[in-house]
């Protein structure tokens, strides 16, 4: 066998099996939809998204009128970039079945090819993002190291169950998290290949076009390669230029990918630097949600530091955690062993900063990525935000940490035995993770002691009014709902979709026959509204998460038990 | 073994840990048959014995079946003063910190029985010293209320006090919990006296500030005042901040003594980044305060 070329199945396993991962991932993400509710800010995005694509449709139909009049339709949510959105909505208008019928809003004719309810089309494209992210993660790992630590890499991502919860939406988080390692792995290439600098240039685009983390990206990556270049200068004696302090790959990044965010954001095109100082402003300036943490509610600035770490530990299986965290302290062991047997063999340049692809310091890079989402959660004067899902791009760097450290403890074992040795390290992350949905945002991992366990904690129980498609079914034909933390918009959907009765419309808990209450600690008043509206408090329904309420139908009128 | 297969076995029993303590949690416990059971052994508990939930998560399940625990009465009691014997109901304990917090000084009561009803534990509990409350002030009927000494006249259960606003029997939500007491509805600068005469032992209560939209956008502290029989016996001030403050004071106990509560509210609305102070939505003050009479031997609820 010839050692410097391996035979072609080999070469071409990682791709094979990026391929299966890929398609795995998103039948199991496109059936599984169906059972998640609409949240409250999918029913934001699918709207911007109706709006989006009745624009590309007309940019088609009619290119000049639509350029001229495209901020009526760009107005609507302009606090996130367009891209995904755009998407939703062209998805949308490929796939989408035509609303039934007495459903208002527009678009009422279906798409092109309606295989799919509307949600279902909306959600797509962020569904393909979740599982080429999960393809890539195996490509990537399984050309490292083999197909098993690949599927390692891949589930160590999908099979989080807040992940896996976020990757059926419309909606950004994970796209953002796919989307930042592409342009981490593009810029790994470009440090010693210039022919990726466009890549480079077009996935930091890219990132920009989906949602505001991926600004935080330049800075990390420049932090990275400082520490690369300070090596090279104080062990290699390499002469310090200022075509080495901003080699080609910083131009690519901070003018190319600009560049190409801005080409995928219409709503900026007009007024570009006011109206991006206007979204700046409007995410530093962002409303605080509200944390529960250790049974506290937090809404106001500084959260605890330790917040992103504990809410990491909490979610992430134990297995998943303890791999992913060793992976990435052996990333950082490999550097060191290559910086003490590498010497370059050329000297760096402007367009080749990096020579030889051992000196990347990629272990460093990944653990700078594995870190710095949670770091700026932690930040004590960043504005409270969301949940676990504003680090979700520290994630695929803990996937390709937990493939590492698989690859080191199962090096030396006959190949069937790894694979049983991937099974066991998956198995607790893909239980908690199917026990979960479709309420993964309740779900906690099983040291935590599940639902119950953080529920005891005082964790939050999940937030954006989603958790109400078992009880769809059940809802009268007609009458008033209080519908509590379900936004409007995502009752819309459901209209459109013929999963709530039409003649069943939102009121105040004082008017209404019937309410729904989302339990939320900051919520308790809602819910005491609906009692003292009522005159009692006994729900008719209680839908949980292994016996967590997570949705609590009540009915007017007497309620003996 | 080396060291790198010692890691392995070490990774792999880690994984049949969390397999295994996931099998056990990621599951549901509660079913028909456990809230059948319950409301089997709990469904004749006397009318004013609380049945309790040890662990939050669990009360809504226990309100579907049983009554005592759907009682706005009972939700909306921010401790055991006034109680002689109880129920707790839970899954994985029958006694919480939650519930050491509201003995609100009074001992740790015995548990006199442990029952189990479906995977439902059950405690019953008693006090050794039972008390009863000998007066509510959530209960209007029983109160005689002011503001700014111009006389409230009871309607419908609430008192109107003219240009005075009203005083309301509510349950609002103070500190992310339903609590029990009397809504103070009442503009800038009034100050709301109620007043009662009863026989009992202590007077217990709290103030806070309801709800909780209202307290993100506003601070304003209240002054209260506590006179018994015509002496005042405590002054303080409560802001928000401070949750749902507890307030007790020892009364005589040998006969029927007037027993008045003043609140001072300076500021009732709320601030708006936009308009300003605005006085809806309202910063809302709102009391508890029972009149407890201690059992000599135990008693009965």
């Amino acid at each position: 066998m010839n050692e410097r070329h391996p035979p072609r199945r080999t070469r071409r396993a990682p791709s094979a099996a990026a391929v299966a991962v890929f398609t795995v991932v998103l039948a199991v993400l496109a059936v599984g939809g169906r059972d998640v509710g609409i949240t409250r800010d999918e029913g934001v995005y699918m709207e911007a998204g109706r709006r989006y694509g009745a624009w590309v449709a007309r940019l088609v139909r009619d290119p000049r009128g639509a350029l001229a009049d495209r901020d009526r339709a760009f107005a609507f949510n302009w606090e996130h970039p367009d891209l995904l959105k755009t998407a939703f909505g062209v998805s949308a208008r490929l796939f989408a079945q035509p609303p039934v019928a007495g459903a208002d809003g527009p678009h009422d004719r279906g798409g092109l090819v309606p295989l799919l309810p509307e949600s279902a089309a909306m959600r797509l494209p962020a569904q393909v993002i979740a599982a080429f992210g999960a393809a890539l993660l195996c490509f990537v790992a399984a050309r490292r190291s083999s197909v098993v630590a690949g599927v390692v890499a891949a589930g160590a991502f999908v099979l989080l169950p807040r992940v896996h919860f976020h990757a059926h939406l419309a909606a950004f988080d994970v796209p953002v998290a796919v989307a930042i390692l592409v342009v981490v792995l593009c810029y790994l290439r470009a440090l010693s290949d210039p022919r990726a600098l466009p890549a480079l240039a077009v996935a930091l685009g890219l990132a920009i076009g989906v949602k505001l983390n991926a600004l935080f990206v330049g800075p990390v990556l420049y932090l990275h390669y400082l520490a690369v270049l300070a090596r090279q200068v104080l062990r290699d004696g390499v002469r310090l230029r200022l075509g080495l302090v901003f080699p080609a790959w910083t131009w690519a990044a901070a003018l190319g990918g600009p560049l190409v965010g801005l080409a995928l954001w219409p709503w900026l095109w007009r007024a570009p630097f006011e109206r991006f100082a206007a979204f700046v402003r409007f995410h530093a300036a962002h409303p605080w949600y509200n944390m529960e943490y250790f049974g506290q509610n937090y809404n106001l600035p500084p959260l605890p530091v330790s917040y992103p770490f504990v809410m990491t530990a909490v979610t992430v299986p134990a297995t998943v955690l303890v791999l992913g965290i060793a992976g990435l302290w052996l990333g950082l062991r490999d550097d060191r062993r290559a910086a003490a047997a590498d010497v370059p063999h050329s000297g760096p340049t402007f367009f080749v900063p990096v020579p030889d692809r051992h000196g990347r310091r990629e272990g460093l890079l990944y653990a700078m990525s594995a870190l710095w989402p949670l770091v700026l959660i932690a930040w004590p004067t960043v504005p409270i935000f969301g949940g676990t899902k504003h680090w979700f791009p520290a994630y695929p760097f803990l996937a390709l940490g937990a493939a590492r450290a698989f690859a080191a403890l199962v090096a030396g074992l006959p190949p069937l035995w790894r694979a049983a040795a991937a099974c066991a390290a998956l198995a607790p992350a893909a239980l908690t993770t199917a026990s979960g949905h479709p309420f993964g945002l309740s779900q906690y991992t099983a040291l935590t002691g599940g639902a119950r366990g953080a529920a005891r904690l005082g964790f939050g129980r999940g937030f954006w009014g989603h958790a109400v498609v078992p009880l769809l079914g059940s809802l009268p034909e007609r009458g008033r709902i209080y519908p509590h933390d379900l936004h409007e918009l995502a009752r819309r959907t459901y209209v459109r979709e013929g999963r709530w009765p039409e003649d069943l419309v939102p009121a105040p808990p004082a008017r209404a026959d019937l309410a729904l209450y989302f339990p939320e600690r900051h919520m308790t008043t809602h819910e005491i509204d609906v009692w003292n509206a009522f005159g009692h408090a006994r729900p008719t329904d209680v839908l949980s998460l292994h016996d967590v309420p997570v949705c609590l139908r009540y009915d007017r009128g007497p309620q003996d038990p | 073994m080396t060291q790198r297969r010692r890691w392995l076995v070490a990774f792999l029993l880690l994984a049949a840990v969390e397999f295994a303590v996931g099998l056990w949690v990621h599951r549901r416990r509660i079913d028909d048959g456990d809230l059948d059971a319950l409301a089997d052994t709990l469904g004749e508990v006397p009318a004013g014995v609380p049945v309790l939930a040890a662990e939050a998560f669990v009360a809504p399940h226990l309100r579907t079946r049983l009554a005592s625990t759907a009682d706005l009465r009972w939700i909306g009691r921010p401790d055991l003063r006034g109680v002689t014997e109880f129920y707790v109901v839970g899954l994985a304990t029958t006694w919480t910190r939650t519930l050491d917090a509201m003995l609100a000084g009074r001992p740790r009561p015995e548990r006199i029985a442990s029952y189990r009803a479906g995977d439902f534990r059950i405690a019953r509990y008693r006090f050794a010293r039972g008390e009863r409350i000998a007066l509510d002030f959530a209960d209007a009927k029983v109160t005689d209320a002011r503001a700014d000494e111009h006389p409230c006249r009871l309607r419908s259960g609430r008192f109107d006090c003219g240009v005075f606003g009203r005083i309301v029997p509510t349950l609002a939500e103070i500190d992310y919990a339903p609590i029990r007491c009397l809504g103070l509805d009442v503009p800038d600068g009034t100050t709301v006296a109620l007043r009662a005469e009863a026989r009992g032992d202590l007077l217990r209560g709290h103030v806070g500030f309801s709800d909780f939209n209202a307290r993100l956008r506003s601070d304003g502290a209240v002054r209260v005042e506590i006179v018994i029989d015509g002496e005042t016996v405590g002054r303080f001030v409560v802001t928000d901040v401070e949750g749902l403050r507890p307030f007790e004071v020892a009364l005589p106990g040998d006969g029927p003594v007037p027993v008045e509560i003043r609140i001072a509210v300076p500021s009732a609305g709320t601030f708006d980044p936009k308009d300003g102070y605005v006085p809806r939505p309202a910063h809302r003050p709102c009391l508890d305060a029972r009149v407890v009479e201690i059992l000599d031997g135990g008693g009965s609820p």
